[in-house]
């Protein structure tokens, strides 16, 4: 696109389109209202329905210890606990990683987070009470808490992650990845994955699984901010694994556009960790590209495919044809 | 998708046919100008008569404003089943033209509401009263009361004769001792015996006594407050005296609200009901922004081309609102979904803006800070305590009414009354507003909670400027029809798929590759 001087501060709708950047409302008008039924939100808003579909679909989650619905049972969070060293306590409704609690290891009585701090397990307890109270789910009504497996992540991603887990998540319409990218924490973003708080989104090419473009707070970046190693050409391992549990997410919830979380766990490898019936647009910026395109191409090869395409003949059409997209752009 | 892009366009299309194929009928045909021109201020005075009927045949007096309906003014009486016809009566002595309506029925049972309404312009409303006349003749007469009313009385006469050179100052001299911050021994036994005897409104009969026994010309007015803010006003009685060819006003009972006075009538009495019970009179007035004629006209025409101006003056300000409160929607839609603000709950901004236009913005604003973050430093508080959100959100609300009740009394203390209005302000509103900001603010930062808040702060901002404009008020009042408009459009954005304002920021950085 032609240099303007009015491109520091803004672009204008017209080359907006041109680059195929789709903005909120068209997310909402054209993707996600058409294709995402309310009646099939509750299994995606619950954690613990995820987890329960995603075992009978095969799809490897970090595993449920325990789930807490009311306070007395709480009694027995304890005793929960006892066998695990790790552990991740989270609210089942929770959304952009608010009110998980990561326990790396214990000393004696105590619980210790990533961050180094420990914690009692009177505190602990407190923490699980604040879940259940509604502290962390939408709009503050009641929710469950769950206790899962800590995944600790394949050295590869956590390598370029400054305190805390990075994830993967891949934007699916109809069943076809679309779009991919890597959340990793920074000093900022305080070990969250969360792009407005500062953590960096790494663009991922669906072909191969690596890095080809970084943002942090909407600027692109090469290395990281805090580690100052780079960010580009990183290979994701176990990418095809990676792309078929987020293509198993659509049969498991009948979404037609829906957002993938995935973890690279080390030695366990890929797992589900959440699906998102709104994801959003901070993926077009990581990526440096307009998801426009992509949803056109996938969205004509679905109905020419009535809707009926097996699990790898999606994935091979997203490797293929939607991948070779950002070829295009950049030509 | 296509199926439905038809629906929804001739839906559109349906709806503005409506709305402005109405509008135009009422411009043309009722003659309801489209724009608030430059015009004479008229206003629209509305006595409402409240009584329990008793079951036998019902007779309602009321004293009516001394005009002439030639001079343009409009009256109009709403009363189902009475019978309704005026009497006028001119006193030669006191040269005073007395009007009163009298409503009718056989036979009434419950509760009765009678309307006279009387739209007229402002000059001719201020010519009430000032009514001049030559000076009638009145020979000093005696009054009643027990004797040492009658000792006291006659000491305090004397004392003001005395110090005073003619009727204006006498009145001046009396109102001092009477009610003035040191009343003497007689006045304070007077005032404690009429007080006894009579009840509510013996400061009158009190005045009237001095004025009979020193033979000064007087009558009984009954009047009203000209503020189109007070709803539901008591008439108020005041008395007139005379002195050397002019009418004074004379006003004992301090106990009313601000404002411009208006004579409304005069005469001994205000209301006489025959065959009811629990009878009262009240006033709302409105200030009119369509001529007179069209006002008329619209209160004629059949329901579907109505306008609020054709509903009871007390009921009129409530709907008035309610037809501002679309606009404001319109506004916050427009904000979100072609702007990109990000505010805190989805149309509290439309409220607040309704509390803006109560008061002046200034102060709103400030109460409105000083609020919000008080409550803030309360809520962080209380999230020390670890409470579940319904009674974390229920102690925010108590604290909230809390705050403005000593908000309100500071502001009494310190004289500035405009603290008083802190009412205006939906308290539940607030609390949400409160809880919502501090869980961003825990959440996400105070940068967030505080951008969001000012997002909110300055759309209902945006709000409040655009329904105070004349114009929209004017419309909302006389054109309703055209908040089909607003539907049509909220209905389009509801289906605009393209960028919002704040995308073209956003995604600025896209054009660096």
């Amino acid at each position: 696109m032609k240099e303007r001087r009015w491109h520091q501060w803004f672009l204008t709708p017209r080359e907006l389109r041109e680059l195929g950047v789709v903005g909120i409302n068209a997310r909402n008008g054209r993707y996600l209202l058409p294709n995402n039924p309310r009646r099939l939100y509750g299994a995606v808003d619950d954690k613990l329905k995820t987890k329960a579909l995603a075992l009978e679909m095969g799809i490897p989650v970090p595993q449920l210890y325990g789930e807490f619905s009311s306070p007395h049972k709480l009694k027995q969070l304890e005793e929960v606990l006892s066998p695990h060293e790790s552990f991740v306590v989270k609210p089942a409704r929770g959304s952009g990683g608010k009110g998980v609690l990561v326990i790396q290891g214990r000393s004696g009585d105590a619980y210790l987070k990533g961050s180094g701090s420990s914690l009692t397990g009177e505190e602990v307890r407190f923490h699980a009470s604040n879940i259940l109270g509604g502290l962390f789910s939408l709009g503050g009504v009641r929710d469950s808490a769950m206790v899962e497996q800590y995944i600790e992540c394949a050295d590869e991603v956590m390598a370029v992650s400054y305190r805390g887990a990075p994830d993967i998540r891949i934007v699916m319409l109809h069943g076809y990845p679309v779009m991919a990218m890597l959340r990793v924490a920074t000093k900022d973003s305080d070990g969250r994955a969360n792009l407005h708080q500062g953590a960096i989104g790494i663009g991922i090419d669906l072909r191969t699984g690596i890095s080809h473009h970084a943002v942090c707070y909407g600027q692109s970046i090469e290395n990281h901010p805090d580690l100052g190693n780079s960010l580009m050409g990183l290979q994701i391992p176990d990418w095809d694994t990676v792309l078929r549990l987020a293509g198993l997410c659509y049969e498991m919830t009948g979404l037609g556009y829906l957002g993938a979380d995935i973890m690279i766990g080390k030695g366990v490898g890929p797992m589900l960790i959440e699906v998102n019936a709104r994801p959003g647009l901070a993926i077009q910026l990581a990526n440096g590209e307009g998801l426009k395109s992509r949803f056109e191409l996938v969205q004509e090869k679905s109905e020419q495919m009535k809707h009926s395409a097996s699990l790898e003949e999606r994935i091979d059409f997203s490797q293929k044809k939607v991948a070779a997209l950002r070829e295009e752009v950049r030509l | 998708m296509k199926r439905k892009n038809a629906l929804l366009w001739a839906l559109v299309i349906v709806l503005c046919g409506c709305g402005i194929g109405l509008a135009i009928h009422k411009s043309r045909s009722l003659g309801v100008p489209f724009f608030p021109g430059q015009q004479v201020t008229t206003w629209t005075v509305e006595a409402t008569v409240n009584f329990q009927a008793t079951g036998k045949a019902v007779e309602v007096e009321l004293g009516l404003p001394p005009i002439t309906l030639e001079d343009g003014a409009q009256q109009e009486v709403a009363s189902l089943g009475y019978g309704f016809q005026e009497r006028g009566s001119s006193s030669q002595a006191t040269s005073l033209r007395e009007r009163r309506g009298v409503w009718s029925a056989r036979s009434r049972n419950g509760a009765q509401k009678l309307y006279y309404q009387i739209s007229l312009r402002e000059e001719d409303l201020r010519e009430f009263s000032n009514i001049k006349g030559p000076a009638p003749k009145v020979e000093p007469l005696s009054v009643g009361g027990s004797e040492p009313e009658m000792f006291a009385r006659e000491t305090l006469l004397q004392e003001c004769r005395a110090k005073s050179a003619n009727a204006q100052t006498f009145v001046e001299q009396l109102v001092d001792r009477l009610f003035g911050v040191s009343p003497t021994q007689e006045a304070g036994f007077l005032r404690r015996s009429y007080e006894r005897r009579l009840g509510e409104g013996w400061e009158h009969v009190l005045l009237q006594d001095f004025l009979q026994l020193e033979g000064v010309a007087y009558r009984n007015v009954w009047g009203f407050v000209l503020d189109e803010q007070l709803s539901a006003q008591r008439p108020i009685r005041f008395i007139e005296y005379h002195d050397a060819g002019s009418w004074y006003q004379l006003n004992a009972s301090q106990a009313r609200e601000p404002g411009e006075l208006i004579v409304w009538s005069r005469g001994d009495s205000l209301l006489d009901v025959r065959g009811g019970a629990e009878s009262q009179v009240f006033f709302n007035v409105a200030k009119n922004v369509a001529p007179l004629e069209a006002t008329e006209a619209l209160q004629d025409a059949p329901t579907w081309v109505g306008s609020i101006a054709a509903l009871p003056l007390n009921e009129r300000q409530v709907f008035r609102y309610i037809a501002l409160i679309p606009v404001g929607v319109f506004i916050i839609v427009v904000l979100r979904n072609l702007v990109g603000f990000s505010m805190l709950g989805t149309f509290m901004p439309v409220l607040l803006a309704l509390s803006f236009l109560e008061i002046p913005l200034i102060p709103a604003l400030v109460m409105f800070g000083l609020l919000v973050s008080a409550g803030l430093a309360f809520r962080f508080f209380l999230s020390r305590l670890n409470l579940l959100v319904v009674p974390r959100v229920g102690a925010c609300v108590v604290v909230v009414s809390l705050l403005m009740i000593v908000f309100g009394l500071f502001s009494w203390r310190l004289g500035v009354t405009v603290g008083l209005q802190v009412t205006v302000f939906p308290m539940v509103v607030l609390a949400w507003t409160i809880e919502r900001m501090s869980m961003l603010w825990d959440e996400e930062g105070a940068v967030a909670a505080l951008l969001q808040a000012g997002g909110s702060l300055v759309a209902a901002l945006i709000a409040y400027l655009v329904m105070r404009l004349q114009t929209v008020d004017y419309w909302a009042q006389y054109f309703p029809e055209l908040l089909l408009l607003l539907l049509a459009g909220v209905l389009l954005i509801g289906r605009y798929t393209g960028y919002r304002l704040s995308e073209l920021f956003r995604f600025k950085n896209f054009a660096a590759k």
